[in-house]
């Protein structure tokens, strides 16, 4: 189911890995966990090779490598002190310090030691199954979805927290996610898995703007796709003329522009003539749908912080800021 | 995918009980060839064993469907709907299963002729297994997403609609699971029909040992019966393919709607009582009247038999709860790998664990003492030996009841533990254990009572000083004195219903609060 996946993560830095549902990422997460054996490919930590099929297979417990399962799987039998000291050997678990560091860590108060997993709320859960995972000093974390199903307040409560205790113990993590604003925005790194592929591993803005291909621009953001000639530094299209991103090309290409890119002016104030077709709130930003009015079938998407200035039906003037990434027909 | 695999140690484990399990199958197949060729076609093929053997298939096939009926709907009123008394219905509905098969036969019987033929042997059958189909379906109705049934109502499907075409096909695993319980053990029941005069497949096997001692022509009869189990196994394993048997939902579980009786509750009840006046009814029942009715010369042999009652209770109990102990043990790595892997070996080991319960116990008794006094002359005719046999035989439902509570639990619990450094066996024990305790119990509990219960098995096996409220109830019912009989059934009955409340409580359950 996967193949071709080489990744490196970096000690110490939080590596995100980005895919959509079926795209292997939890396979991926599971063969580094040692809970699936590869068919063929090496696993290692750090100086130590953890599976390299038909010679090593490490059992998952002695990787030492913590894990956050998707819906935190905290031990439903045990108090939040006993789950956190459950991987601690008998001794630290009974002078109960490492497990008071740990929750510190995930910003959890001492009074939520004696309680126990169902009365602690969603985005409590994920926090004592970090804590839980990093009690015992493991080489790498790994978090699955983990904070997938929590409502908009609790997820940025409940990522800040996590971060901040990766962050403080210097941990080297991989987290998993579906969703492209938790990758772009979490990782120093971010990993694009597609059907079992790693198709590309960059910074999140390079991801962002150098995209390897289409899919990936698309999967990553919003993408407004162009056909055009490229001739030099530039390329031609109904957008006019617009700088190339990276190394010059010559002949067609496709070009993809990332809508905050497209801004709107006074008609007339140069540019090309467009018309707003349709229009999404979404509170911070405004998307526009316009439609070109020299007849171009392209359809082409904006955003505007400034809601109130445009409506459907209103014709603009559109232009295009910064470079634009360019892909072969 | 999505749960670990099974390690070398657990399959070496699960292998062994296979194994265990299988010696009494694998000793009859010896038997059976050793008597050659004439000696089976003798007893195969005369006439009367092919009449006894219609009428045990007959029995299962008449059986059978009023099982899955019964413990369907009794299992839907008490889990989906507001049936008044909704606790001590359920405990009613177990109660049938833990009641000695042969204390519900002799009852049966008291009923006079029509009760004692075909119609008596089907009822006891039906109404005496179907709580297996019942638990079964229990726990698969609690564990069904309630979100399916309301997407089916929102898309206009009635309340029956909704039944037919969204709950009872999640719910066919466990009831195939159980249905296949349910008629290996019609095709080869003995003690259920002991106070009837109807003569089942098993009576032919045992006509083989008490008229001509001829163990290889019980061998070749029971050949029959293993490969009619075969069949059933791998067809039930067909039909339930890769269906799951409890399916875990994500996040937290949503208590399902109850429906509301309204106006059908007068009906519903008295329904349900119909169905325990049978199956709970004519078993009590007729202990109370065997009392009440009694002559005071049949009084005197009861009171006299009084000084046996502790010590056969005594040695009933440790009988039972050694077996207990032995089929769970046995029980428990299949159970695990199961619920782990749906691989064709683990599959295959889990089947053959349904072997030796598919045999009459008669012939699985007897195999295990022909073993005993060949190879290990030690245990022949020891505690230990008849242990082992009741412990082996009842494999089948200790994985049955282990698997209900293990596929409760995430998997992500015990690879959490993994991750944290906990190896195999550590997390086993440290996570699953607690959390399964209660389903480890009703396991336990069902070995206990089907061995108390395992009249034919205790009566090859015993050891020659030693008696159980069983035997004792048998020696003294058979010169139909039941007033004598009735003590030792009535410590039965109380064992019986003690059992089935641990069982309604714990049966299929985990662990979802720890105690403080």
């Amino acid at each position: 189911m996967l193949t071709g996946v080489d990744l490196v993560v970096p000690e110490g830095t939080l590596t995100a890995i980005l895919g959509s549902s079926g795209s292997g990422k939890t396979t991926l997460l599971r063969v580094v966990m040692g809970f699936v054996a590869p068919d063929s490919g090496v696993v290692s930590v750090g100086d130590r090779v953890v599976a390299d099929p038909g010679r090593i297979h490490v059992a998952p417990d002695k990787r030492a490598i913590g894990y956050v399962a998707q819906e935190g799987a905290l031990f439903p039998h045990l108090s939040v002190a006993e789950n956190v000291g459950f991987g601690l050997s008998r001794s630290e678990r009974r002078s109960r310090r490492r497990v008071e560091e740990a929750l510190d860590l995930v910003g959890l108060e001492r009074g939520y030691a004696e309680r126990r997993p169902q009365e602690l709320s969603g985005g409590e859960q994920r926090r004592v199954a970090l804590a839980r995972a990093l009690a015992p000093r493991p080489a790498a974390v790994l978090l699955d979805e983990p904070f997938s199903g929590l409502d908009a307040a609790l997820r940025a409560e409940t990522r800040s927290a996590v971060l901040g205790a990766l962050a403080a113990t210097g941990a080297t993590a991989v987290l998993v996610t579906h969703d492209q604003a938790e990758a772009l925005s979490t990782g120093r790194e971010v990993a694009v898995l597609r059907d079992g592929r790693l198709v590309q591993t960059a910074t999140p803005p390079a991801l962002y703007r150098t995209p390897v291909d289409l899919d990936v621009a698309r999967f990553v953001g919003e993408a407004v796709v162009l056909a055009g000639e490229a001739r030099g530094g530039s390329v031609t299209c109904v957008l006019g003329a617009l700088a190339i991103r990276g190394e010059e090309r010559d002949g067609p290409v496709q070009i993809m522009i990332r809508p905050e890119q497209i801004r709107l002016r006074p008609t007339g104030d140069g540019g090309v003539a467009a018309r707003v077709v349709a229009k999404s709130f979404f509170g911070a930003e405004t998307e526009l749908h316009l439609e070109l009015l020299n007849g171009a079938a392209t359809p082409v998407v904006a955003r505007t912080f400034d809601e109130a200035t445009v409506e459907v039906g209103d014709e603009r003037s559109i232009a295009v800021v910064g470079p634009v990434t360019v892909y072969e027909p | 995918m999505g749960r670990s695999g099974v390690s070398r140690g657990l399959l070496a484990a699960c292998v062994l009980s296979a194994l265990l399990v299988a010696i009494p199958v694998l000793i009859t197949i010896v038997q059976a060839v050793q008597g050659g060729l004439s000696a089976a076609r003798s007893a195969v093929g005369s006439q009367s064993t092919l009449t006894l053997v219609l009428h045990s298939i007959e029995v299962a096939a008449v059986a059978t469907p009023i099982c899955a009926v019964l413990g369907v709907a009794t299992a839907w009123f008490v889990e989906r709907t507001n049936l008044p008394g909704i606790g001590v219905w359920a405990v009613i509905f177990v109660a049938p299963l833990t009641i000695p098969p042969f204390v519900t036969s002799y009852a049966w019987a008291y009923f006079g002729r029509p009760f004692q033929g075909f119609v008596g042997a089907a009822g006891i059958i039906a109404f005496t297994y179907y709580p297996i189909v019942f638990l079964l379906v229990m726990v698969s109705l609690r564990g069904l997403d309630p979100a399916l049934e309301e997407t089916a109502r929102s898309l206009g499907l009635g309340g029956w609609k909704t039944f037919f075409r969204v709950v009872l096909p999640q719910v066919r695993p466990a009831l195939y699971g159980g249905v296949l319980l349910i008629v290996l053990d019609a095709l080869v029941e003995f003690d259920a029909f002991v106070g009837l005069k109807f003569q089942t497949f098993s009576f032919s096997v045992y006509a083989q040992y008490q008229l001509g001692f001829s163990p290889s022509g019980a061998a070749a009869l029971s050949l029959a019966s293993i490969a009619l189990c075969l069949v059933l196994l791998f067809g039930e394993a067909r039909l339930r393919g890769h269906a799951n048997y409890t399916r875990v939902s994500q996040g937290a579980p949503r208590t399902a709607h109850r429906y509301a009786l309204g106006r059908a509750t007068i009906p519903v009840l008295i329904g349900l009582a119909a169905v325990s006046a049978v199956s709970v009814g004519i078993p009590v029942g007729m202990l109370v009247r065997w009392f009440s009715e009694s002559t005071g010369a049949a009084l005197s042999t009861a009171s006299g038999n009084l000084r046996y009652l502790l010590p056969a209770t005594i040695t009933s109990i440790e009988i039972g709860a050694a077996a207990a102990v032995v089929g769970v043990l046995l029980a428990l790595p299949i159970a695990v790998a199961v619920v782990r892997s749906r691989s064709g070996v683990v599959t295959l080991l889990e089947r053959v664990t349904y072997l030796a319960f598919g045999l009459p116990d008669l012939v699985a008794a007897i195999a295990i003492a022909y073993a005993a006094s060949h190879w290990l002359h030690s245990l022949y005719g020891s505690f230990a030996l008849l242990v082992f046999a009741e412990g082996i035989l009842f494999v089948p439902f200790a994985v049955v009841a282990l698997r209900a509570a293990l596929g409760q639990l995430e998997p992500s619990l015990e690879e959490s533990a993994r991750s944290l450094g906990s190896g195999g066996l550590e997390s086993f024990w440290r996570v699953t254990m607690p959390l399964i305790r209660p389903g480890l119990a009703a396991a336990l509990v069902l070995v206990f009572v089907f061995t108390l219960g395992d009249l034919s098995t205790a009566q090859v096996l015993l050891p020659v000083n030693l008696y159980t409220l069983g035997t004792e109830f048998n020696a003294n019912s058979s010169t139909v004195a039941f007033t004598a009989a009735s003590p030792f059934a009535a410590v039965l009955i109380v064992l019986a219903l003690a059992s089935a409340y641990l069982l309604m409580t714990r049966f299929g359950r985990v662990r979802t609060a720890g105690r403080r």
